[in-house]
């Protein structure tokens, strides 16, 4: 998928999300949680194709 | 006053000894906090009486022959998302202004005051802990002691800004993505992230439940050390908290780096550090005997990792506060809050997987080296309400930037002490000394040896470039 087209799905994506959160946003403040969620898009690519092998599962609690 | 007991070693010392008594310390220590503060915005309660009615029963404890407590007679202050009976717990937020005062002390608290800590008061935050500069817009900015129009770092700003003036030797803290150690390196004092589940979290406001950690910021490592002594246990009421029994580190102190196999950290910690950042990772490299540069695989998507569990938990936390009372939030953070919880579940499992495999790979590299060195902020202390940071040809936002380098190691929940240089410029650059899992006691010995070295200290400029 192509960025812009990307960025239009998530941009729909946040709009579903805050409907079915129930949370009514002002235009501004949608506005700008549209841009942090565009950012938290980003960080998932970042880690999107690194190879994690399949057995790496983890518990509800981080454990050492 | 100036001549008055400054550290914690010093107070137990002069306690002990007769030369003062415990409240003689917890005055000195509440007239410095009320000449301070002001200018610094640290502390946001100040708990005098408490202070003073625990110095009164150490010093009818000690006419009476009791033993001295491994913390008698030191003032300390706590984060605001600590407990503190009769204190509204706040973490930063005016969200929680009108919730009751805490019933008891949170665990640390608790523990504390059990050693002879005398409670000096809760100190200012960024809101939530969401933040690296303790800019808050409801509870006001904290500024760095060491140039006021600067920032403290954060979100443990208040605690790292009373240390740093001397109001408190000991100030306890809490670390998700790097707010002991931020602070800690903008404010030159030292600071300890133990290893995740290391101490109690039970009485503590929770921020990322998966990443945070609870640990103290002090003026000498010795200080550093006991703080940390006194808090270690197990405790079934913390589902997170390691069924370890206490290990010391005060004693091991002396042994300074002997027989430690030490490199420095390149590629992603120099790649994201400034002149100053990389300047202080050297000196410590060359001073620890460091001759080894090596590279964590992975520390790039690592910091991405972090920030994604980061903005999903907490999003998580707040949703039902977001949809009822979306205008008590602090405006710097609301909005990463609800994108946080739009998270899809897939981004937030794929980050926990990756933080596992990252693990394993980074665990890998102790099998060769027992402590690993890098810079603990990308740049010395910005200015308050500074947008920008420049590293290199690089301009990014301060606010989500200042963990660049602390999110790769708290993620995985290492143990790192922050040790303080100081730059040409006069203000301070913290490293970090990272260290196995479980093994404070490496990363508090290479501290000592920095701050024997005359290199590292919280109270001088020496070492200066």
């Amino acid at each position: 998928m192509k960025d812009k087209d990307m960025n239009t799905e998530l941009t729909r994506y946040v709009d579903v999300a805050l409907a079915l959160h129930g949370l009514e946003l002002n235009e501004a403040r949608r506005a700008e949680t549209e841009k942090q969620f565009l950012l938290l898009a980003s960080m998932s690519r970042i880690i999107a194709t690194e190879p994690i092998p399949d057995e790496i599962e983890l518990a509800g609690i981080f454990r050492l | 006053m100036s001549n008055f007991p400054f550290t914690a070693t010093e107070c137990i010392a002069a306690f002990g000894s007769g030369e003062v008594s415990a409240g003689e310390i917890a005055t000195a220590s509440l007239e410095r906090i009320r000449l301070a503060n002001p200018a610094l915005n640290a502390f946001i309660e100040i708990t005098g009486e408490r202070a003073l009615s625990e110095a009164r029963l150490l010093d009818a404890a000690r006419k009476h022959g009791a033993s001295m407590l491994p913390l008698a007679a030191v003032p300390y202050a706590v984060k605001n998302l600590f407990d503190v009976e009769g204190i509204t717990t706040l973490a930063g937020a005016r969200l929680y202004a009108h919730n009751p005062p805490a019933r008891r002390d949170g665990k640390l608290v608790e523990w504390l005051h059990g050693a002879g800590g005398l409670l000096a008061g809760t100190l200012n935050m960024d809101a939530y802990a969401y933040g690296f500069t303790t800019e808050n817009t409801h509870y006001g900015s904290t500024h760095n002691p060491r140039d006021l129009s600067r920032s403290a770092g954060g979100s443990s700003g208040g605690t790292g800004a009373a240390v740093a003036a001397g109001l408190v030797p000991i100030g306890i803290g809490s670390d998700t993505n790097g707010s002991i150690r931020v602070p800690s390196s903008l404010c030159g004092v030292f600071g300890l992230k133990p290893t995740y589940g290391r101490l109690s979290k039970t009485g503590s406001l929770p921020f990322v439940a998966s990443l945070d950690h609870l640990g103290p910021l002090a003026t000498t490592v010795a200080d550093l050390a006991l703080a940390y002594d006194v808090m270690q246990g197990s405790d079934p009421l913390d589902p997170a908290c390691a069924q370890r029994p206490v290990e010391a580190t005060v004693t091991e102190l002396p042994r300074g780096i002997e027989g430690l196999r030490i490199a420095r950290l390149a590629g992603y910690f120099d790649d994201n550090a400034d002149e100053d950042a990389r300047w202080a990772s050297h000196v410590a490299a060359k001073a620890l005997h460091a001759d080894d540069e090596v590279e964590i695989p992975g520390a790039a998507q690592a910091r991405a990792a972090a920030y994604l569990i980061t903005a999903s938990e907490s999003g998580a936390l707040y949703l039902d506060a977001l949809r009822e009372r979306i205008d008590e939030f602090e405006p710097h953070s609301v909005e990463r809050l609800i994108a946080g919880s739009l998270v899809p579940a897939v981004w937030y499992q794929r980050a926990q997987r990756y933080r596992r495999w990252y693990l394993e790979r980074v665990l890998a590299l102790f099998e060769d080296y027992d402590l690993l060195i890098a810079p603990a902020t990308p740049v010395t202390a910005p200015l308050l309400g500074q947008q920008f940071i420049r590293i290199g040809e690089r301009e990014l936002l301060t606010r989500p930037n200042m963990g660049l380098l602390t999110q790769p190691i708290s993620f995985i929940g290492l143990p790192v002490v922050v040790a303080p240089l100081w730059t040409g410029s006069g203000l301070p650059m913290g490293v970090q000394l990272i260290a196995p899992p479980w093994r404070e006691d490496i990363c508090l010995r290479a501290a000592n040896a920095l701050e024997k070295s005359g290199l590292s200290g919280s109270r001088t400029s020496s070492g200066a470039r």
